[in-house]
């Protein structure tokens, strides 16, 4: 071992050592524990600052909702997720508890509403497709309020009117609910303008209130004076134009469906307020039609037959119609063996116009009518239609009618009424006949035999030279007319013959086409009856 | 004997034999005289580094089995899983290995690895010696298992990689993780930091820092 690599002996191995005061009691390793503590520190103020209100909705049923999995959406947008699913403590609702994003805090106020979106399949339309996939969730729309409340009622369907959509909500009458639906449109001018949102029973239980939206430019539309009528289904009609087809759209066809318009006939209309009453018509011929408030009821008995006038028959003023029968019936007497046939009129007074009448009391009443009937207004049954017999009443002064005082019967006055026309006309002939028979026949034949032989004695022979004269001047020329006159009406047949005989012709040529026609018509429904599918196929 | 009693650390460095004699004050330093490296007789402040380790591993502890670990996300919807819903899913769906494995490995490991290191790091600043053998396996045992927590980090990242159907399904790392990453890391080193050797100190004159 070469003396360089020789190490020194025993002390020399370990060396003394340098020593410095650089030493730091804490060690720097405290640090981790620091920034953890600040992590934690920073994570926990995160969690507590985002933590979302919680708020509890009350559904009838939870269907298709599950506890950490749904979401509460808005505008497609998760904004919550339910926490909890249970029931009330009555059992009858379910109680979701959702936890909501911390944005969603300010719009929680007793307007906010909830609900349930599934797939829903309608004629209208078909929403919530995407819940087949993922579920169904909760939708939620928020309305900003002052006050933040955290329990909540879901309701049961979803909101026809989701949105913030400006426009006016208005109240429809009728007597049932026909075929419409939560949702159904409402058309104006076939333009979609609102839909249905509710229907509901009235107070008094007896007839059908409708809730309807109408948008925004369509609600300005909506006067005193707009009609709204049923626009479901169809409307067919077979006129003298042919047959007619009426319908809204599809979907009204299938899910119902409601129009409005503003009829010029019935004025400009005034301006309304929010949930106006309006009566829903059942067509569009009822809406179109003009109703009157004021109405007049009167009796008029007739003792003719009165066949041929119906319920609805009109009443007519000199041609101007200005009622309608509402019914009639039929009064025996066991003592007279008489009978009468009481009608029930209605007179419309706003169908005309009358002047210098009672200012205090402008509209027109049963008074004024009673002054009319003491001047010889009568009811007078006419026939409009000779063909069919239809009757209708006619209202017409009648000057020489004796002077009746009106009366009341059961309620109502009774409108006098004179024979109809064909009454009349038997009267009249009656009358003639009896006037015929109290004529001095004896005498007046007397007067004629006189007359007679005077016209014997002078008058002949005058007669008789006067016809000597004919036949030799005139006769001649006759005889020669009346040749003449055979052979035109000789030509006059032969042509007739000869064109009857020509469309006598074409007229088979024509049935035999007919024929051949049908025949081929047979032939090919035949065919179809085997093959149907050939409509689609072809042969 | 042991180089304590006498006195003399070998250097990390050089392995020169060093006399630690002639110390100054309290807050001085030993040096190598051959290669001027840093000279301890034990680790440098094993037991202040291995509780500020241990704290802050504690502290993260509650972020990780809080916050979800990962989120699966699929067309019905997404799902996010702590590491004990994951536990109880596996348990319910049945698959009761996996569902241990994951337990042992991601709860009943960091736990009792965390306890483990706190009592010997209380037992030697109590300067305690009884079994010192059973606390040195302990120790051992710390840092043989201790890596074995990494399992359920294994397992989000190679689930993240793996699950990636575009819209049919896709799996997210979420920070659940990387706190749980922490806890499994800041365990490690403080098992790393703490000194077996200090276990055997048990005198008064032959205590090191």
């Amino acid at each position: 071992m070469p003396d360089s690599l020789k190490r020194p002996d025993g002390e020399e191995y370990v060396k003394q050592a340098i020593w410095s005061s650089k030493y730091n009691r804490i060690s720097s390793v405290w640090i981790v524990p620091i920034i953890a503590l600040l992590i934690a520190g920073v994570l926990i103020y995160q969690s507590q600052s985002e933590k979302g209100p919680i708020i509890h909705i009350f559904f009838k049923s939870a269907e298709g909702i599950q506890a950490n999995k749904s979401l509460i959406k808005y505008k497609d947008i998760a904004v919550g997720k339910v926490i909890d699913i249970r029931f009330a403590k009555d059992l009858k609702s379910v109680e979701i508890t959702a936890e909501l994003k911390k944005e969603m805090k300010y719009y929680l106020s007793k307007n906010t509403r909830f609900w349930i979106v599934h797939a829903h399949l309608s004629a209208d339309s078909i929403e919530g497709l995407d819940t087949l996939i993922s579920g169904a969730y909760i939708e939620m729309e928020p309305q900003a309020g002052s006050e933040e409340l955290h329990h909540f009622r879901g309701l049961e369907n979803p909101p026809v009117i989701q949105g913030k959509i400006n426009g006016r909500v208005f109240v429809l009458e009728a007597d049932d609910k026909g075929s419409l639906q939560n949702g159904s449109p409402i058309y104006y001018k076939k333009l979609k303008a609102g839909k249905v949102i509710s229907t509901h029973l009235s107070e008094n239980k007896k007839r059908v209130l409708i809730d309807v939206f109408i948008q925004k430019p369509f609600s300005q539309l909506i006067t005193d004076t707009t009609h709204f009528w049923n626009a479901s289904g169809i409307d067919a009609t077979i006129g003298p134009e042919g047959v007619e087809i009426r319908t809204a759209s599809l979907t009204s066809i299938l899910s119902g469906g409601i129009s409005f318009d503003n009829f010029q006939r019935f004025g400009r209309g005034h301006p309304i307020k929010d949930k106006h009453h309006f009566i829903l018509f059942k067509n569009i011929k009822e809406a179109k039609k003009i109703q009157y408030q004021n109405e007049l009821y009167f009796w008029v008995y007739f003792k003719e037959s009165i066949r041929g006038l119906q319920v609805g028959s009109p009443v007519d003023f000199r041609g101007v119609k200005v009622g309608e029968v509402v019914n009639f019936f039929l009064i025996g007497d066991t003592k007279s063996a008489e009978f009468s046939i009481p009608v029930l009129i209605k007179i419309e007074p706003e169908r005309f116009a009358i002047k210098n009448i009672d200012k205090k009391r402008p509209l027109i009443n049963e008074t004024i009518f009673k002054k009319f009937i003491k001047k010889g207004l009568r009811a007078q049954l006419q026939s409009s239609n000779l063909l069919t017999g239809t009757l209708f009443i006619n209202l017409d002064f009648f000057p020489d009618t004796p002077t009746i005082e009106p009366y009341k019967d059961n309620g109502l006055y009774v409108f006098p009424s004179v024979p109809g026309m064909v009454t009349l006309f038997k009267n009249n002939l009656k009358i003639l006949l009896k006037k015929f028979s109290s004529l001095p026949l004896e005498d007046m034949s007397k007067n004629i035999n006189l007359l007679l032989e005077k016209v014997d004695n002078n008058t002949l022979p005058q007669i008789s030279e006067s016809v000597n004269q004919i036949n030799t001047q005139l006769l001649p020329s006759f005889t020669h007319l009346i040749k003449s006159g055979d052979s035109t009406l000789e030509q006059i047949r032969k042509n007739y013959i000869n064109t009857n005989a020509d469309i006598h012709r074409q007229m088979i040529q024509l049935l035999n086409e007919i024929k051949a026609t049908s025949q081929s018509i047979r032939q090919l429904t035949n065919y179809l009856n085997r093959h149907p599918e050939s409509l689609i196929r072809g042969r | 004997m042991r180089a304590i009693e006498k006195n003399i650390v070998s250097c990390p460095t050089c392995s020169q034999l060093v006399k630690l004699s002639g110390k100054k004050s309290i807050l001085s330093l030993a040096y190598c005289p051959r290669c001027g490296t840093e000279i301890h007789q034990r680790k440098l402040d094993s037991i202040q580094n291995t509780l500020a380790l241990l704290i802050a591993s504690i502290i993260f502890y509650i972020p990780a089995n809080i916050l979800p670990m990962m989120r699966i996300e699929s067309f019905t919807g997404s799902q996010s899983d702590t590491i004990m819903s994951g536990i109880i899913y596996f348990m319910e769906s049945g698959s009761y290995f996996v569902g241990t494995v994951i337990f042992i490995a991601s709860i009943l490991v960091p736990i009792l690895k965390i306890l483990t290191l706190l009592y010997l790091v209380y037992r030697v600043y109590k300067r305690e010696l009884i079994y010192p053998k059973m606390k040195q396996r302990l120790h051992r045992l710390t840092e043989i298992v201790g890596r074995w927590s990494m399992i359920d980090i294994y397992v989000v990242s190679i689930m993240v990689s793996l699950v990636n159907f575009g819209a049919m399904s896709k799996i997210h790392a979420e920070v659940g993780s990387i706190f749980f990453l922490l806890v499994v890391v800041l365990t490690m080193l403080a098992a790393m930091s703490f000194d077996s050797r200090l276990i055997w100190d048990n005198t008064k004159e032959h205590y090191a820092r």
